[in-house]
């Protein structure tokens, strides 16, 4: 073999090694050198059920709340799932971390969000909700609306709430949720909100049964009683923005009440099942939009809805100063469009601060064997 | 040599009777023509260009198969105790040396003698010190390309010796030689002849220097398709091959030298016939495979071909998705895992097997033309024939092998390399990346955890198989076509390459949109 020859092999193998380590980096990663930071945890028991031989991604949160990808949580057994942080990734120990594993769910996304959001958020929606009430009042006020919506609504209402409380469940659910909310609650509510509006209402209240005699006996012979008065009084008090903001902030104490919350959310799913299965919303919804009374004020809510969504939905999405989308927060999304139940793992470092206070709410997992 | 051994030296050992010869669609060469040939003599055949005096040793060489390519051959050929008949037999008596000596120039002298030797019967003593002593000033570890003429002309007679046949063909043997060397071939000749015995037959123009060394000379009468014999004088053939030229009759013809026999000639024992088929050895088997091997998958300019194209299309689909995105700021967090995955499938399932196949076609074709172009061309697929060597196996089978080789390989290598490249394109992008998190999204649906082996590795080998496969084998269609001259190569190799691209891009076509249909009905995200 000529050493021409001898260099041409040598160099054909240089390549073929070179090929056979690309493919080993691409589709392995380094084979040497790599440090594990791995640590198992115990499953929480509402993870049991979910499945999956891919695994799910884990992420660090930075301090704008904007997320990196740091490792893999694979579900090792019902019990049991390993979070694998990638080799090229520095990082403490993760075993020394705290983990949350967070459901793909709307509430997820919202503790993601970081708290400077959340306030804009806020703001956001106060602001449309303003509108709405605005709009809300303009249209029931509207004698067009008295007149040939006000009682189809009603009948829709009353019956779903019926039907809600119909379910022995939310029943008691829902009681236990009154009796906290008394216990704890009510003196609020008595001290703030029904300060200012008690008057109002006295006043709805005995317009209700003043006006005539007719009235009278509507009321004790057949059981009548013209609520239009009351319907005024409300749409006067959330006109006052005073009654309204502390409306709000009531609301968002209850919000922040795991309790209520849960109780909220059962209540508000099961109300929307049975008023939007109920045929005749959807009949009522296109007549009102139909009206021409109504047009002007619909299509200002329109307009303010669908500007409102588009920045409640970049901030809820969008992390840093340019609001730039955030992968995690995508995820997320992702995975709720999928309809599938998955999750995805937070890394916090020791010491490290959340950018998102309601994180605190979610459990950390515990190290398994711990 | 006493007469008795004169006698046994020059019996007849070979008889040709009724010989009809007619090429494919070409005019009649030979009709019903009588041949026969003593041991021991040397008998010039002469005859005007053109008139089918290579195809006759051609024909008794085995060099051309009258059962292929459309020949129309008849007749019988009896040498000792065996009678073949043209129609149906290939015949494999005469050894050839062909004009151009159709040595192969990719072995070395020592090679193209082991290669014969291998395929042949072993040869005596006696044949076996003649040959030594005709190349033994002949380095035979060098390259046929480095031997000087008389070299590799003397080489060619010794493997064609060696090829153990009864009859020894020399085709335009002193050719582009000087006078002397015409002579001194001549004599060597001779002097060959009388130590081994075997009948020599010369094709010659010049005859006039080898007529001292003749015992016979025939001339082939183009027009009345017949094979004249003539009295060993210059003059005598001169007037023939003139009277042949002008459409008359030699006059030879009715002066023959020796007396025709009624009856059938009765032939002494030639010795042992070489086997007409072809053998198969298996170190020169492999030795071609490893060869083609090498040439058509592993050699630098193969790899590199492949390297560089994968370079290019890891590369540029990467980084121009991730780069020139319509509203990429907002756009890359959504679809960063979908593009990662979709850019996996793109590139690993269609480009890279695209790439390897079209480069790797585009260059082996091109090799495959001109390596066998040039041996046809050469008269070497005839030689290995003549010689017993089984090309169909060494060239054909091995090209096709070693491309089936190739397209694996290469195939592998090329979704490796693309893989990588688009892994360091992506981390150029990305630099607070981790390339775990790439290979996480960029396999989620090509190799998630828990499958054994790339989703799909059946539909890239579905198409770099078959594409490159298939383009050896038009490459070699197109080197076995018959060549007149160099320009006949140059043809080929560009048809070939042509053809060879057409059916790679159609193939790799039509498969990507069966795979493409296939693969979106079943669509779905699993990270």
């Amino acid at each position: 073999m000529s050493l021409r020859d001898a260099a041409t092999y040598l160099f054909s193998l240089l390549i073929v090694a070179g090929f056979a380590v690309s493919g080993v980096y691409a589709f392995h990663g380094a084979p040497i050198g790599v440090t594990e930071n791995t640590a198992e945890f115990e499953r929480p028991g509402w993870a049991r059920e979910i499945d999956n031989h891919v695994g799910f991604p884990a992420y660090r949160l930075r301090d704008d709340g904007s997320s990196v990808a740091i490792g893999r949580v694979a579900m090792l057994s019902p019990e049991r799932l390993r979070l694998a942080v990638f080799p090229d990734v520095q990082m403490a120990p993760v075993a020394q971390a705290r983990v949350l594993l967070l459901e793909t769910n709307a509430r997820s996304l919202l503790a993601l969000v970081p708290d400077t959001s959340r306030l804009k958020i806020a703001k956001d929606m106060e602001r449309v909700a303003r509108s709405m009430r605005d709009r809300f009042v303009t249209i029931v006020r509207d004698p067009a609306f008295d007149e040939a919506y006000r009682n189809r609504l009603q009948e829709i209402i009353v019956d779903a709430y019926r039907t809600v409380r119909a379910d022995p469940g939310l029943d008691l659910a829902t009681d236990r949720a009154i009796e906290i909310y008394r216990r704890e609650y009510a003196p609020e509510l008595s001290n703030t909100l029904l300060l200012a509006a008690i008057p109002r209402l006295r006043a709805a209240a005995l317009e209700m049964m003043i006006p005539s005699w007719q009235g009278m006996l509507d009321l004790l012979s057949e059981g009548k009683v013209d609520y239009s008065p009351l319907g005024d009084a409300a749409a006067d008090l959330l006109r006052n923005d005073a009654f309204f903001d502390s409306l709000v902030l009531h609301a968002l104490d209850l919000g922040r009440d795991r309790r209520f919350w849960r109780v909220g959310v059962l209540l508000a799913d099961a109300f929307i099942d049975a008023v939007s299965d109920d045929p005749r919303t959807e009949a009522l919804l296109d007549d009102i939009s139909r009206d021409p009374a109504f047009h002007a004020e619909l299509q200002v809510l329109e307009r303010e809805a669908a500007a409102a969504t588009t920045t409640i939905f970049s901030t809820v999405v969008g992390r840093g100063p340019d609001m730039q989308p955030d992968a995690l927060a995508v995820r997320i999304i992702r995975y709720i469009l999928l309809r599938r139940p998955r999750v995805v793992a937070v890394v916090l470092q020791e010491g490290e601060a959340p950018p998102s206070g309601m994180l605190d709410r979610f459990i950390p997992l515990t190290k398994a064997g711990s | 040599m006493t007469d008795a051994a004169d006698a046994l030296h020059r019996a007849p050992i070979l008889s040709g009777a009724g010989l009809s010869i007619a090429p494919p669609a070409g005019r009649v060469l030979l009709q019903d023509v009588d041949l026969t040939l003593n041991a021991g003599e040397i008998v010039l055949l002469a005859g005007p260009s053109g008139t089918g005096k290579s195809t006759l040793i051609n024909m008794l060489s085995g060099a051309i198969d009258p059962r292929e390519e459309g020949w129309q051959a008849s007749g019988r050929i009896s040498y000792g105790d065996r009678v073949y008949d043209l129609a149906s037999d290939r015949v494999a008596i005469g050894g050839v040396v062909f004009q151009n000596f159709a040595l192969f120039d990719d072995l070395t002298i020592a090679d193209n003698l082991a290669i014969a030797r291998d395929h042949s019967d072993a040869i005596g003593a006696n044949l076996k010190a003649a040959i030594d002593r005709l190349i033994e000033d002949v380095d035979r570890r060098q390259p046929v390309g480095s031997a000087s003429g008389g070299q590799r002309q003397r080489v060619a007679i010794a493997r064609t010796l060696l090829g153990n046949h009864p009859v020894l063909f020399l085709d335009e043997p002193n050719s582009g030689l000087d006078v002397s060397s015409s002579r001194q071939l001549a004599q060597l000749l001779r002097d060959l002849v009388d130590e081994i015995g075997i009948p020599v037959v010369i094709i010659a123009h010049h005859f006039r220097h080898l007529i001292d060394v003749a015992d016979r000379v025939v001339v082939l009468d183009s027009n009345a398709h017949d094979l004249v014999e003539l009295p060993v004088d210059s003059n005598a053939i001169e007037a023939a091959l003139n009277a042949v030229e002008a459409g008359d009759v030699p006059t030879a013809y009715q002066a023959p030298s020796r007396p025709v026999p009624d009856g059938p000639v009765a032939l002494a024992e030639g010795g042992p016939l070489p086997d007409a088929t072809a053998r198969w050895r298996w170190n020169w088997g492999m030795r071609y495979f490893f060869r083609y091997v090498w040439e058509l998958c592993f050699s630098p300019s193969a790899l590199l071909f492949v390297g560089l194209g994968c370079t290019i299309v890891g590369f540029v689909t990467t980084w121009f998705i991730f780069m020139y995105l319509p509203f990429r700021d907002y756009l890359l967090p959504v679809i960063h895992s979908d593009a990662l995955a979709g850019l996996a499938f793109s590139e690993l399932r269609v480009l890279a097997p695209l790439m390897a196949a079209v480069l790797i076609s585009v260059r082996n074709s091109s090799l495959i033309t001109a390596n066998i172009g040039h041996k046809v061309y050469a008269d070497q697929i005839k030689s290995m024939r003549n010689l017993n060597v089984p090309h169909r196996l060494y060239i054909n089978t091995m090209i096709m092998t070693a491309s089936g080789v190739a397209a694996v390989f290469l195939a592998a290598a090329a979704v490796c390399l693309t893989a990588w490249v688009a892994m360091m394109t992506w981390a150029q992008i990305f630099p607070d990346g981790s390339t775990y998190m790439w290979r996480d999204q960029f396999f989620q649906r090509l190799w998630p955890p828990g499958v054994s082996f790339l989703v799909g590795w059946d539909w890239i080998l579905a198409k770099t198989i078959p594409s490159i496969v298939g383009a050896s084998a038009i490459a070699l269609y197109f080197g076995y076509r018959p060549k007149h001259d160099v320009l006949d190569i140059n043809k080929a190799i560009a048809q070939s390459l042509i053809w060879g691209l057409s059916f790679v891009l159609s193939w790799q076509s039509i498969l990507t949109l069966i795979e493409f249909k296939r693969v979106s009905a079943r669509l779905e995200a699993t990270f």
